[in-house]
């Protein structure tokens, strides 16, 4: 068993150790000797505070950990109601970026029933082979075919890295497959890396998010990683070739599951907006229930909600639990686009989830520009429809 | 354990039930296995700057609150069906409460992996060393878990273990109706909602707010104080023969390389200009943002 060893010294202010681990896993007797306790998560932290005093005794790990050569990555092509995952793209494209300088293919998985239709789509993605699992069997997300394909195809292949997209779906398959391949699993990461030994550096916030850390996966192949949607870019990356379409089986007895879905179906977008992606919240900038057309049109384009401050609900534009605030709902969007809203603290109490906030005020000291990310002077009456006319002009270029 | 006769008949309906229920006739407990996580009171860590220490605020701990939501299911089908509700945790001895608390709200027997050789476990042995515990415990049809929790907030170690029991799993479920060899479970996969039929056992992972979990009661937690735990470390977890071992840091895949703070939210920039050119300038933002959508749901730069 791996351990911290502590030396057998006294030391005079053995606070200044027990204060050095995050999980309070240092113990000081009255005389001044230090020991570790059972809440050590062996994070080596002590090692840097006092390496006079604490070593890292390595013991070899488990023997089971699959050594063998590994090369190229895959990425796993999330289709389900017939349609892939945008987030499928995204990691492709993560994928081609970190790969590129390696001369690493980039190989898809696609794992589903009926995908013929889907062959033209795919001839567009930036991948250079893309493995299809197509059986009946494998319509409906149904946990134990799916891992059973996933994990097929790495036995085939043996990529060094596997991506898959952190949507629910994928994270009830990547664990799956990441224990029936006994290899390591990281979850949600925001950046990637591959350095040219074949390592994969993932960077995933832990604890909340207050504090970022630095993974690898010494051991077991493929390395995998979970991102979520929107973190990695979508570049229209250029790629001449389509990819090589390749079918593999899936044996019959790896078609079983003690599942039987009754009934899959598509929620409708969004209503609640604490649920929402993309809030845009009005305030009293805007003068006239009238005013909202121009704001729905933006709505739509972004496909947002629309979210009031206190005083719009209370005159009756909207229903209360459209209502942002202290006495309304605390929201969570990826981004808050806030338009005539002032920003009064109780309106704050409310968006401190959002990721990010465009504000657009007329008045360049309103408290909104405190806590906005990026604020815009000016009139939104002009604004608006202008911005408007941008995206619609942007969406038919597409 | 004073073990009520449990028979599965069952008169009247559940909540949101559908017409036609069968329960258990097998005149058999149902066994149901909820997993707990003691986890810090509170998520707000802070890098001391100078020295990269990791501040955490006391030394306070409580139940992972998803798990709560997983206990309560598990004590409603208790009390539906009959049966018993047995809770299992892994960590240092303190994790006891965990198992206590949810004593005081009903379950009937707790168990703690304890050894200092868990320490350090990824997801690979978190969930080999949780599956290892499950298998000791002896028959179950049911095993429930919180969606995540809120130190790790991966989602994986509830699917892993249903890996390592080769049992299937459903994530993010909200509601569970019992039936004689299945539950009809409802899972929310954010995009779409699934109603299935899943075998006994399973493992299922119990969506966030799926109910509202009890508070835990005087007496039972005047009961649970002299309730014994049972405890396993690492010899009684052993596999039989000469399987491999994944325990704590040595059966571990992934290693932390090194924590860091995380960038800095920048400075507010407030934009001025003519109304054309904050127009351009916001779409270029929202461009940069990578939320606008093209008519097929894809975004794009």
């Amino acid at each position: 068993m791996s351990r911290i060893v502590v030396k057998k010294i006294k030391v005079d202010c053995p606070q200044f150790y027990l204060d050095s681990c995050p999980f309070q896993g240092i113990t000081a007797d009255a005389e001044g000797f230090l020991s570790i306790n059972d809440r050590c998560r062996l994070c080596k932290m002590c090692l840097k505070f006092g390496p006079e005093l604490f070593s890292f005794e390595e013991e070899g790990h488990a023997s089971a950990f699959n050594q063998i050569q590994t090369k190229d990555i895959a990425v796993f092509l999330e289709w389900q109601h017939e349609k892939i995952h945008p987030v499928s793209w995204e990691l492709v494209c993560k994928a081609r970026e970190m790969g590129e300088p390696f001369q690493q293919k980039v190989i898809g998985i696609l794992v589903g029933a009926s995908l013929e239709k889907h062959m033209d789509e795919l001839s567009e993605f930036p991948l250079d082979e893309v493995v299809i699992y197509d059986a009946p069997a494998l319509q409906d997300f149904r946990i134990e075919p799916y891992s059973a394909a996933v994990t097929d195809f790495i036995r085939v292949y043996n990529p060094n890295v596997l991506l898959i997209g952190a949507t629910p779906l994928g994270r009830s398959l990547a664990p799956r497959v990441a224990i029936s391949c006994k290899t390591g699993l990281t979850a949600d990461c925001t950046g990637l890396e591959l350095l040219s030994n074949g390592a994969l550096i993932q960077t995933r916030p832990a604890f909340g998010g207050n504090i970022m850390a630095q993974i690898k996966t010494p051991l077991g192949r493929p390395q995998m990683a979970t991102v979520r949607p929107h973190v990695m870019n979508m570049k229209r990356v250029a790629h001449c070739s389509s990819p090589r379409i390749i079918r593999l089986p899936l044996r019959e007895a790896l078609q079983y599951s003690g599942i039987n879905v009754l009934e899959s179906k598509m929620k409708p977008p969004a209503q609640d907006i604490s649920e929402a992606e993309i809030v845009i919240a009005v305030g009293r900038g805007v003068k006239r229930p009238e005013d909202l057309a121009m704001i729905q049109d933006l709505a739509q384009s972004l496909s947002a909600i629309v979210a009031f401050s206190r005083p719009l609900i209370e005159a009756g534009w909207a229903e209360s639990r459209f209502q942002i605030g202290l006495s309304g709902r605390s929201i969570q969007p990826k981004l808050l686009i806030t338009i005539g809203v002032s920003g009064a603290v109780q309106f704050s109490a409310g968006i401190q989830g959002a990721e990010y906030i465009l504000a657009i005020n007329s008045d360049p000291e309103a408290p909104i520009f405190n806590v906005a990310d990026l604020g815009f002077v000016g009139d939104c009456y002009e604004i608006i429809p202008q911005v408007s006319d941008l995206l619609k002009s942007i969406s038919k270029e597409r | 354990m004073n073990r009520k006769n449990h028979r599965f008949f069952f008169a009247g309906s559940f909540e949101g039930s559908i017409e036609e229920i069968h329960i258990n006739k097998r005149g058999e407990d149902m066994e149901i296995i909820v997993c707990l996580k003691q986890v810090p009171d509170t998520t707000i860590v802070e890098v001391d700057e100078k020295t990269g220490v990791l501040k955490r605020e006391g030394t306070r701990t409580k139940m992972n609150p998803f798990d709560l939501y997983a206990l309560e299911w598990g004590l409603r089908l208790k009390e539906q069906i009959g049966g018993r509700v047995r809770v299992l945790t892994m960590g240092p001895l303190q994790a006891v409460a965990v198992l206590k608390e949810a004593m005081s709200m009903g379950a009937d027997e707790g168990f703690l992996l304890t050894d200092r050789a868990f320490a350090g476990a990824d997801v690979l042995a978190t969930s080999y060393t949780l599956a290892q515990g499950i298998k000791k415990m002896g028959a179950y049809h049911m095993i429930l878990c919180g969606k995540q929790t809120v130190d790790g907030d991966t989602a994986q170690v509830g699917p892993a273990v249903a890996e390592w029991l080769k049992i299937p799993h459903m994530s993010q479920v909200r509601d569970i109706i019992p039936f004689n060899h299945h539950f009809r479970v409802t899972a929310d996969y954010g995009e779409f909602v699934q109603i299935c039929d899943i075998q006994m056992p399973c493992l299922l992972t119990i969506d966030k707010d799926s109910c509202v979990p009890r508070l835990p009661s005087y007496l039972l937690r005047k009961a649970s104080q002299e309730r014994e735990i049972t405890q396993w470390n690492r010899s009684h977890l052993l596999p039989e023969g000469n399987e491999d071992v994944f325990f704590g840091l040595d059966g571990s895949a992934t290693q932390v390389e090194r924590i860091f703070p995380p960038p800095k939210k920048e400075e507010l920039i407030i934009f001025r200009g003519t109304s054309a050119e904050i127009s351009l300038e916001f779409v270029r933002q929202l461009q940069r943002l990578k939320l606008l959508k093209n008519d097929e749901g894809y975004t794009y730069e």
